[in-house]
């Protein structure tokens, strides 16, 4: 599958987490999402932050994280606080940069869905914004 | 273990049958397994030195709205929360109180009303990135679940015989929320909840209180005539991941139970029976596998053998466990203990597990990003 453009995303469900500016960046054209890697020890992880929790250092650099990782497991909801809207699917991602993502994906039917497949991590832009920049939110599409 | 710690012993204990008391209120429904357990101890209300009452839904001071109800108000009352983990953390600072001979004579409690908050899935907490994206406790043990099917090669029937096997259980159980049995058929029929998990796989919403009163083994002899011993009691923390992890392999369990049975030289083959987290089918299997029963991904073949129902080498949830007796989380852990020190004590009547001398409580629990749990606390017992 080429790369997805935000204009040839496939259609997000339900909106989940809103992100800020900081957890994004434009690569290309594509968006992506930005996580961490500690200097001191390596350690990666996704939401980013500002302090290791691992080791404490401070030397945290951002971590691009690739659009294309592999479904280590996910299911569909069928109950749920009534926020969510039934079924949906959720599921960890396991993202080359050695980070697990954890997000909904794009549909709940199981046929288009099964463990070790590579999906695609699409981050598109939501409604609001704040003094940082636009909202995004993230979901997982089949690749 | 310290060796200069006092041995401990329960003394009495209590419970009140589990089910939907919405208009009940929480220390109204707690009185019963209060009294219950002092009656039995033969401790004096005026004896008791403390009371320690584990609960995490029921809001602030659930143990001093207790005590005012059952007559012991005044004396020092610690609440704990530590999710499904919350009552087996209450007992196991009673038990220190107690081994460290800073008191003599504890209750123990807890409670829970789940009804109280619509039914459906548990709260979760609004600033963890999965919740925000949708994750609900369902949810990660389906995740964990269909892992294990997949790496194991077994099936989703194989899931619904744990449920089967937990209803036979349960149907023993004077105070179990559910007690009919069911079918493999009727479980994988049952409405979808977060597949492969389907309703019967899940354990219910319901309300419950369970307690206990401890004291010095030393001087048990005196108000009891069939007290039951610690042997051991561990508490662990999740540990934070953000890299990857096996889901089939529950980390803190087994660190969990392993530390435990080093400190007290003891091992799962000393076991005769446990009650063990089985918020969801999947759970006692891998459970079966982190506490040592069996190898991984030999759950599914330790169940079909009839090694963990009445007759095997480790009965496991002869209550019918979180499945059957049902699960209000606060008060799971100490009614965990009761089920086995009444096993202990051979007052089980027909679902006696026969020749019963060592048992063991493990109740984990706390979905939160990054942790296979948050808690785990393990206990076992013995006579």
């Amino acid at each position: 599958m080429k790369n997805t453009q935000l204009s040839e995303a496939p259609s997000a469900p339900h909106e989940g987490r809103l992100l800020g500016a900081a957890d994004v960046m434009s690569a290309g054209g594509e968006l992506q999402l930005v996580g961490c890697r500690c200097r001191q020890c390596d350690a990666r992880m996704f939401p980013a932050n500002s302090l290791c929790p691992f080791c404490l250092s401070e030397e945290v650099e951002a971590l691009p994280l690739s659009p294309l990782g592999s479904l280590y497991s996910y299911t569909f909801i069928h109950v749920a606080p009534p926020v969510w809207e039934v079924p949906y699917g959720i599921a960890y991602v396991d993202l080359p940069e050695r980070v697990r993502v954890f997000g909904k994906l794009a549909d709940a039917d199981p046929a288009h869905w099964k463990l070790d497949q590579q999906v695609r991590l699409c981050v598109t832009r939501a409604a609001g914004a704040d003094d940082q920049g636009p909202h995004y939110h993230y979901f997982f599409a089949a690749a | 273990m310290n060796g200069s710690l006092r041995k401990v012993s329960i003394y009495g204990t209590g419970i009140i049958p589990f089910g939907k008391f919405p208009n009940l209120p929480l220390p109204l429904m707690a009185r019963p397994a209060v009294l219950e357990a002092l009656k039995e101890s033969g401790v004096e209300r005026k004896q008791v030195d403390a009371m320690y009452c584990g609960s995490a839904l029921a809001g602030w001071m659930a143990g001093q709205r207790i005590a005012r109800e059952c007559g012991l108000t005044g004396i020092t009352i610690v609440n704990t929360e530590n999710a499904c983990s919350s009552s087996a953390t209450a007992f196991r600072e009673a038990w220190m109180a107690v081994a460290c001979g800073m008191i003599d004579f504890a209750v123990v409690v807890g409670a829970e009303q789940l009804t109280r908050l619509g039914g459906g899935t548990l709260p979760l907490d609004n600033e963890d990135i999965e919740v925000t994206n949708g994750m609900v406790m369902p949810g990660l043990y389906a995740m964990r679940a269909r892992r294990y099917l997949h790496d194991y090669g077994y099936e989703e029937k194989d899931l619904a015989e744990v449920a089967v096997k937990s209803r036979q259980h349960g149907a023993l159980t004077p105070y179990a929320q559910f007690r009919s049995p069911t079918t493999i058929e009727q479980v994988l029929a049952s409405r979808k909840i977060a597949d492969p998990l389907t309703l019967l796989q899940c354990c219910p919403t319901g309300d419950g209180a369970a307690a206990v009163v401890i004291g010095p083994a030393e001087l048990a002899s005196r108000y009891t005539d069939s007290p039951v011993h610690v042997l051991g009691s561990h508490l662990a923390s999740g540990k934070f991941v953000s890299e990857f992890r096996d889901m089939t392999i529950p980390e803190i369990t087994v660190r969990c139970v392993n530390e435990l049975y080093e400190e007290i030289g003891l091992g799962p083959e000393d076991l005769d029976l446990l009650e063990c987290h089985d918020a969801f089918t999947i759970a006692e299997l891998l459970y079966y596998e982190a506490l040592g029963l069996c190898p991984p991904g030999e759950g599914v073949r330790l169940l079909r053998q009839g090694a963990t129902t009445f007759g095997g080498k480790t009965v496991v949830n002869p209550s019918g466990g979180l499945l059957s007796k049902g699960h209000p989380i606060g008060a799971s852990g100490v009614a965990q203990i009761v089920e086995i020190a009444r096993q202990l004590q051979g007052r089980c009547e027909q679902r006696q597990v026969q020749g019963a001398k060592i048992g063991l409580t493990h109740i984990t629990g706390g979905g939160t990003a990054g942790f296979d749990h948050g808690a785990c606390c393990i206990h076992v017992f013995g006579v």
